[in-house]
């Protein structure tokens, strides 16, 4: 399998999860509202309802996250640095090359949400603020990415953009 | 014969009319012998020392890779009489293997140009020289265009910068002693120094007084370096245009001259987000190229040591653009297959990733150079064989 394939399943499969989400919480739905952009009293709510043995289960998944963790950055790193090499236009150059950092800071989100939740299910210590903080700071920076990737390739693909420029041209 | 002039060479006591002498008939142990005194180490150390291993091999060979895959799809999809094959060799201005956009990556971009790379970031010239990968790379794509970045690292590379200098004020420049170098500056597009009446908007143009005290501190092995790029370059276009003529009948050949290099040893955390990957960078070599070699010979004046790189980098573009002048007049056959890259006062000293690399947006104008010079579209400010890239800057 090409690495283009995997990096297309990867970012497709968690875009779809991003819209799907997203219209749900258009609909009214409080549930992938907490899911997205959480507040520590929702987290409470939901941590209030999980029994011992769903808590149990949730632990002896839990590894599962770390491979994730470490396999999806690493593949949209990838697929983010080869589309700033291919970018003809300095700003969506610059753009991607920012979105390395945001990746960065990605990582450093999604780590501490998941190492914080095991502590949670654990029950060694019941950090809700600081999880609902790196959740919301994971969507919004892996938004920034997936958004920054498509119009990069956007207007790779279709020389849409930057259309300033293409309107100078024409003029020129 | 050979021998005294060797010695002549690496003691920087060399006529002018020795020196084109010896670069005609220096044979390749001439060249090893000069390099060993120059180096002060055996060529077989000298390579094991210069070669480029471990993961910076592994990352430049990832992205040569890459360009690879594009450079065949250009040629097999996009067959057109605008597409210009290039095969490229040289160091870190080529490939820079981490978060930069380097020059090759945006000539790569350019739909009319295939690009064939070898190069490698942290590779000596001396190194490219003696594995001649390139003659396998030419001989295979038969490209319309060679194109070569090599010396920085032979310069900056273990710290050598040091040996550059002297620790003290020269009594008498080695500038003196080299009726080749002064033979440089008279032969220079413009005068290294700022005159009275210049209105030159270059802002690392030093005074004459600074220059002159540059010129102090410049040592015998500085001048011996100079001589011997000069003979390592002749000797390559010699092997490629003359010896090579039947084999690359419509070759070209592009040189870099790279920019007046800033040391510096600032660690370059600021506030612009845009910018976060230069302290990163920074972390790799930065301040070990110029500025702690410098340190290390004394000199710490931070005026002086931008003066100095100035002086290099300005010996540097004149020695390639006259030897290529000389080499097409020895050579008439070669007329119009040599061109120079000179960016020299491109980058301002706020404008460098670290202290040997310029930031993605200037390797851009540093690559539209190139592109013109493929393609043929001269700028009014450009002279005999030389692309500059100053005038080449978008608001």
């Amino acid at each position: 399998m090409k690495i283009v394939s995997l990096l297309l399943i990867v970012v497709g499969g968690l875009t779809v999860y991003l819209f799907l989400t997203m219209a749900n919480i258009f609909e009214g739905s409080l549930e992938p509202r907490c899911n997205f952009w959480p507040t520590a009293e929702c987290l409470e709510e939901r941590l209030e309802l999980l029994t011992t043995i769903q808590k149990r289960q949730l632990l002896a998944v839990i590894y599962i996250d770390y491979w994730y963790l470490i396999f999806y950055p690493f593949l949209l790193g990838i697929w983010v640095y080869r589309e700033m090499q291919a970018q003809i236009s300095l700003w969506t150059n610059t753009l991607l090359r920012c979105c390395l950092l945001v990746l960065a800071i990605l990582l450093l989100a999604d780590i501490t949400e998941t190492v914080l939740l095991e502590q949670l299910l654990k029950g060694i210590s019941y950090p809700l603020k600081v999880i609902a903080i790196a959740t919301r700071l994971k969507w919004i920076t892996l938004t920034f990415i997936l958004l920054s990737l498509l119009i990069s390739v956007i207007g790779r693909k279709t020389g849409l953009f930057p259309l300033s420029l293409r309107l100078k041209n024409r003029i020129e | 014969m050979n021998d005294s002039l060797i010695k002549k060479l690496t003691s920087n006591r060399i006529t002018h009319y020795d020196l084109n002498h010896l670069m005609t008939i220096a044979t390749s142990d001439d060249l090893k012998s000069i390099t060993q005194s120059v180096f002060d180490m055996d060529e077989a150390t000298l390579l094991e020392r210069s070669a480029v291993e471990g993961a910076t091999r592994w990352l430049n060979s990832l992205k040569n890779g890459r360009r690879k895959a594009l450079y065949v799809k250009k040629i097999q999809y996009r067959p057109s009489n605008e597409l210009k094959k290039v095969v490229a060799e040289g160091d870190s201005w080529f490939n820079y293997p981490l978060i930069l956009t380097d020059i090759l990556d945006w000539i790569s971009m350019d739909k009319n140009t295939a690009v064939f790379s070898l190069a490698s970031a942290s590779d000596w010239l001396v190194n490219i020289l003696a594995s001649r990968e390139y003659v396998n790379g030419l001989s295979v794509h038969q490209p319309d265009f060679f194109l070569m970045s090599g010396g920085g690292n032979d310069v900056g590379g273990m710290s050598r910068m040091a040996l550059m200098v002297t620790h003290k004020v020269n009594e008498t420049p080695e500038l003196e002693h080299s009726a080749w170098a002064q033979h440089l500056i008279k032969n220079a597009h413009e005068k290294p120094y700022r005159m009275s009446d210049d209105p030159s908007p270059d802002a690392r143009k030093p005074t004459e007084e600074r220059w002159n005290s540059a010129m102090s501190y410049l040592s015998k092995d500085f001048f011996a370096l100079m001589m011997l790029f000069r003979l390592q370059y002749y000797s390559l276009f010699h092997s490629l245009l003359v010896e090579g003529k039947e084999k690359f009948p419509d070759l070209k050949i592009i040189t870099q001259g790279y920019d007046f290099l800033v040391p510096s040893d600032n660690k370059g955390w600021g506030i612009n987000p845009i910018k976060w990957y230069i302290p990163v960078l920074r972390w790799i070599g930065h301040g070990w190229w110029l500025k702690k070699p410098l340190i290390f010979k004394g000199l710490s004046d931070k005026e002086l040591q931008l003066d100095i790189l100035y002086a290099c980098m300005y010996f540097f573009n004149e020695m390639m653009i006259e030897l290529e002048e000389k080499f097409m007049e020895i050579n008439p056959a070669t007329k119009g297959k040599l061109f120079h890259i000179d960016s020299r006062g491109l980058v301002q000293p706020n404008e460098w990733t670290d202290e040997i690399h310029p930031q993605p947006h200037k390797f851009r104008t540093v690559a539209q150079t190139y592109l013109d010079c493929i393609h043929n579209r001269p700028h009014p400010s450009d002279y005999k064989h030389v692309y500059r890239s100053i005038n080449r800057q978008k608001p």
